[in-house]
């Protein structure tokens, strides 16, 4: 199954917490590993999605906007672009991000196919969003997808009660 | 009991970790500001743009559901001009 992870986003040039600008650079990758498509919500382009996001981001108090997710995959695993897209979607909308901007870059450079997501916390309404239980509903919705693909589901700590 | 201090304070756990974990100079991180905020005039004008281009790309997508491509040519104009007044913003 899917297996997804919060990762500590980058910090920025100034060693601030905060930056769009710098998490993205992170997940857009060197030359070698390159991201084999991306894909974005609530943004207008690639080129300017951190300066969208931290207009978006100004509206609200919240000191760290940016929300970086990793789903990696199998590599025996069925991974399409298009499953990836829709993977993604069904875990923002898990943690509470569901309308929220996010720009998503999926690589190949290793053996397990995997997306990086860059979200902003902070929503369409200038709200942030507490992502309460973020660990429960993100590991409960990897299960979810997997279920649903008939691929084996990789136990974990919330999600012992979808295994067969 | 890390998550609901976490949970308390409205951040992740790994948030939470990092600003009381990480110090700059004697500062705690939890006092810097963030990296990068936008004069407040700036904000709302990138702010209108970014809708006003989501939108079109919107309507763009429901106006290809028949996949003929009929009209798009005006809505990738329209969004490529919103695009470069973005970047102009941006630098």
């Amino acid at each position: 199954m899917p297996i997804c992870r919060a990762i500590p986003p980058p910090l920025g040039p100034d060693g601030r917490v905060g930056s769009f600008a710098a998490c993205q650079e992170y997940i857009e990758g060197q030359e070698r590993d390159r991201p084999s498509h991306t894909f974005f919500r609530g943004v207008v382009s690639l080129d300017t999605a951190a300066l969208e996001m931290d207009a978006q981001a100004d509206l609200s108090r919240c000191r760290d906007p940016v929300c970086h997710w990793v789903i990696s995959y199998q590599s025996d695993e069925p991974a399409a672009d298009h499953m990836i897209e829709a993977d993604t979607y069904a875990l923002l909308e898990a943690i509470e991000l569901g309308r929220h901007q996010f720009i998503a870059a999926v690589h190949d450079d290793t053996d397990n196919r995997h997306v990086h997501v860059v979200a902003n916390r902070v929503g369409p309404h200038g709200k942030s969003a507490q992502m309460a239980w973020y660990k429960y509903h993100s590991e409960r919705c990897m299960a979810g997808i997997a279920l649903s693909r008939d691929v084996p589901v990789v136990p974990g700590k919330f999600n012992r009660d979808l295994l067969a | 009991m890390l998550s609901l201090r976490a949970d308390a304070v409205g951040l992740t756990v790994s948030d939470y970790i990092r600003l009381k974990i990480m110090i700059d100079g004697d500062a705690p991180v939890r006092r810097i500001s963030r990296q990068r905020q936008l004069p407040s005039d700036v904000a709302e004008v990138v702010r209108v743009l970014s809708q006003i281009g989501v939108s079109l790309q919107i309507l763009r997508d429901l106006a290809d559901l028949d996949g003929q491509g009929v009209g798009i040519p005006a809505f990738d104009e329209a969004a490529a001009l919103i695009v470069e007044n973005l970047k102009r913003l941006k630098d």
